[in-house]
């Protein structure tokens, strides 16, 4: 078999001269990793494989998912009911999607806390933060295409918000939803989006930022104005090269990521709702967990300037490597960095959780009480019964 | 167009659910004053279906009551035994049919029921099966062959209205989890049809009858138990599949920190 292996690349070396490539490629894999990366230095890993994942349940999909208002209910039931296993592939594509934009956010959360966005990498920082726009993107898109009762009011509240745009907004909306109320071109639209042109963006951008992270190798915890150790210095502090060490613990990590992603699929299936009705507005629709915070925000501001809010947040976020210039990458000498990002943390799981208790009857601690629209409890009366 | 239809359609009903009349506008009941309290406290009062007039004709809001039972009022009085069926029938088309085709159905043999002798004239309460324990017995006696045939019906409906009633309950608390078990409402409203068809069946007292209707509503019964059990076949299979994906996940974690140990 070796032999065989060592003739094909002879043939191909022959023709192409890969041999040089090869040998810059295995020398990039063999370059020593820090001795303070640990199992949350595989969450990129993770979630490359999630995706790949990702990509793989949703051809499958696409091959029974019919894009039109009139079939796409019928399509989705037809596939979770009678597709052999149809319904799994549907469940990992849906929690995949949750799976990702979660590790996606952590990821981003734990390159803040390294410091990891600073000089030489903040092209890595800003690809990064554009690909978690598009995760994004596919979620938005991706929740209207089953097409029942939730998915299409929470596509209605989310497009509205377009309309609050100072100037353009009736004009954003009518581009983003094709029509003046959500219907059959929106669904067009949201599947062309969600099946062609994020792929295309996520493609690319995935392959920038991959490139990016083994050409500047993994952000060491130093100052960012002296030079990074090389190969040698850190492997005498304790560090070990990427292949094999640390990608057998990526590897773990995907195991361990796929496994949870079959076991959410498996143990709690997704449901097919109610087909959409535009003529039935449902209690209480709101959207992803992800897209709750500024669905939130927007009780508490006014629309034109709510909407302004998240693309603010999302330019920030982007220029932070450009903001942020001080050399200092590790932790403890970040302080005010450190509190910054525990406070809009905590405003973001603040607003999610209102968002998520909001216009909802809860008993806790066996009194039952009633979360109005801004999510404030009021004591709804009724003891639970000991 | 189908808003057109829907207000068409959804007009009539509204009209039908209004608030009774007050019975202090109703003269009737200011010299039969009994029945009409007894009237009062009836579903047909309560549910603003009915008034004096519709079973005993007259103008229930003449005060005059030479006028309100004269000459063209339309004023039968008390309805004799061979107009109760037919005019309990005008409403309650599918119980009276039946009736007519059971042993009870000759108003002029003295012995047999009519609607009231069961559901009451006046103080008419909604149906239910518990009825026959307590009027059957007022001319049957225990052992014989009419009231066990009352008996068994009482069982035979009852216990498929309590098998509905508990699938019904089953599947409404796995729908909020389980989108699947949709298919099983459809399954559960043909069942409720077939058992709101053999409710007024009872009247013609025949279990052949009563069972034909029966058997249709325990077929849809018999879908939506399949339909829970496979769910429940395929909720233990699931079970069974996520401990083996532990077990393969457990194992390949094992052999990659084997092989970085080896390597070390």
């Amino acid at each position: 078999m070796k032999g065989v292996q060592r003739a094909l690349w002879q043939w191909l070396d022959q023709r192409l001269h890969l041999e040089p490539l090869a040998e810059a490629l295995w020398q990039n894999l063999r370059k020593v990793v820090p001795p303070h990366v640990n199992w949350l230095f595989t969450l990129g890993a993770t979630l490359a494989a999630l995706l790949a994942a990702q990509v793989g349940t949703g051809v499958l999909l696409m091959a029974y998912y019919k894009p039109s208002a009139a079939q796409a209910h019928h399509s989705i039931e037809h596939l979770s009911y009678e597709v052999p296993l149809g319904w799994f592939i549907r469940s990992l594509h849906a929690w995949g999607s949750h799976l990702i934009v979660g590790l996606a956010l952590l990821h981003l959360i734990h390159v803040y806390v390294y410091g990891g966005y600073k000089k030489p990498r903040e092209l890595t920082w800003v690809s990064g933060v554009l690909l978690l726009a598009l995760l994004l993107g596919f979620g938005l898109s991706g929740y209207l295409l089953p097409w029942d009762q939730v998915a299409y009011w929470a596509t209605v509240v989310v497009t509205q918000s377009a309309d609050s745009v100072p100037l353009a907004g009736p004009w954003l909306r009518r581009f983003l939803i094709g029509a003046d109320e959500v219907s059959d071109p929106t669904l067009g639209r949201f599947f062309v989006v969600h099946v062609i042109l994020l792929p295309l963006g996520l493609l690319g951008l995935m392959g920038l930022h991959l490139l990016l992270v083994r050409w500047l190798g993994i952000s060491p915890l130093g100052r960012a104005d002296e030079p990074a150790p090389d190969s040698e210095a850190l492997r005498q502090r304790g560090g070990h090269p990427f292949v094999p060490y640390h990608l057998l613990k990526d590897l773990a990590a995907v195991w361990v990521g796929l496994g949870v992603l079959c076991t959410l699929a498996l143990l709690w299936p997704s449901p097919v709702g109610e087909p959409a009705d535009p003529l039935v507005t449902p209690l209480g629709i709101k959207p992803d967990w992800y897209f709750l915070p500024p669905y939130q925000l927007l009780k508490y501001v006014p629309e034109a300037v709510g909407v302004l809010i998240p693309p603010l947040f999302f330019l920030l976020l982007l220029l932070l490597p450009f903001l942020d210039r001080s050399p200092e990458r590790h932790p403890r000498g970040r302080s005010r960095a450190m509190a910054a990002g525990v406070l809009v943390a905590a405003c973001l799981l603040l607003l999610g959780v209102l968002g998520h208790l909001s216009e909802t009857t809860r008993t806790i601690l066996g009194i039952t009480y009633h979360f109005d629209i801004l999510g404030w409890p009021s004591h709804a009366g009724g003891k639970a019964a000991p | 167009m189908k808003r057109l239809w829907g207000f068409f359609l959804l007009g009539p009903a509204l009209l039908w659910a209004q608030p009774p009349t007050s019975l202090d506008e109703v003269f009737c009941a200011t010299c039969h004053f009994d029945q009409g309290e007894e009237f009062g406290q009836s579903t047909h009062y309560q549910k603003g279906q009915l008034l004096c007039h519709d079973c005993h004709g007259g103008l229930p809001f003449e005060a005059n009551p030479e006028k309100a039972k004269g000459p063209g009022s339309g004023f039968i009085g008390r309805p004799g035994r061979e107009q109760i069926a037919a005019l309990c029938g005008k409403c309650h088309a599918a119980p009276a049919h039946a009736f007519a085709q059971g042993p009870h159905a000759a108003w002029q043999n003295a012995a047999n029921p009519t609607c009231i002798s069961c559901h009451t004239n006046h103080h008419v309460l909604d149906a239910s099966l518990e009825l026959i324990d307590t009027t059957c017995g007022h001319c049957h006696q225990p052992g014989t062959p009419a009231l066990a045939r009352g008996e068994a019906i009482r069982q035979q409906l009852g216990e498929a209205n309590q098998q509905h009633r508990r699938l019904q309950l089953h599947t409404d608390s796995l729908l909020q989890v389980d989108g699947s078990l949709r298919r099983a409402v459809s399954y559960l409203e043909a069942g409720a049809a077939a058992l709101r068809e053999a409710d007024p069946m009872t009247h013609a007292l025949d279990l052949d009858l009563l069972a034909g209707k029966l058997d249709e509503a325990r077929a849809e019964q018999d879908q939506v138990k399949q339909l829970l059990a496979e769910r429940e076949v395929g909720r233990q299979r699931r079970s069974w599949a996520v401990g083996a994906i532990w077990v393969l996940v457990a194992a390949n974690v094992f052999l990659l920190w084997r092989k970085r140990r080896q390597l070390q």
